[in-house]
């Protein structure tokens, strides 16, 4: 799975760390999800996509829709 | 002392502080039943009482780890819990392969205690390998 979730921090000017905190995970939890290392569960997948007030398919995609 | 407000953190501090004299109190229960051994305290009763102690231990050490898998975000108990995995294999693969040598091929007897700090030790070893891969400080 892909994801924007590093885009649109970096658009916002958040740093991992205060992303973490708003979401209530670590930092390095943050940046395993933006590299792709791991794919959030369903819960926090919506906690990430209200944090930035997106819808959750503009911020998670599978691999195949390119 | 540095003050952190990360449960991430907190939760292995706790964790730590919860197993470290746990598996320090294992480690002195095996030594104290070398001691002991060939005496008249482990021959009876007493001697399987005294045997659940580092029992007990054991379980509280794994309680004290479903706590901490409890406390921490959900990315870091999905590196712990395939660390645990990894470790149970280990385990099971040994305890197994063993089996088959001492049934079979007149391996001598391992002593089967020897599998509670195999699985920490391969727990730790996957877990370090595995936080590595994912960018987390050890």
């Amino acid at each position: 799975m892909r994801n924007r979730v590093g885009e649109l921090r970096a658009e916002r000017g958040w740093s991992q760390g205060r992303l973490g905190q708003e979401l209530g995970v670590s930092r390095q939890s943050v940046n395993a999800i933006e590299t792709g290392k791991y794919d959030p569960s369903l819960p926090l997948a919506f906690k990430i996509a209200r944090a930035f007030d997106v819808p959750l398919e503009e911020l998670f995609f599978l691999d195949e829709e390119g | 002392m540095t003050l952190t407000t990360d449960p991430n953190r907190m939760a292995a501090r706790r964790y730590i502080r919860r197993l470290l004299p746990a598996m320090l109190g294992f480690l002195a229960c095996s030594l104290g039943f070398g001691a002991l051994r060939d005496t008249a305290v482990l021959g009876g009763p007493l001697g399987y009482a005294l045997a659940l102690v580092p029992v007990a231990l054991l379980l509280f050490a794994f309680w004290a780890f479903l706590r901490f898998l409890g406390a921490v975000d959900e990315f870091i108990r999905s590196v712990h819990s395939k660390g645990a995995w990894f470790g149970l294999v280990a385990v099971l693969a040994v305890a197994t392969a063993w089996g088959f040598f001492e049934q079979h091929l007149a391996a001598p007897d391992l002593p089967l205690f020897w599998l509670n700090p195999l699985f920490w030790l391969c727990y730790a070893l996957a877990t370090a390998i595995l936080s590595r891969r994912a960018g987390l400080a050890i």
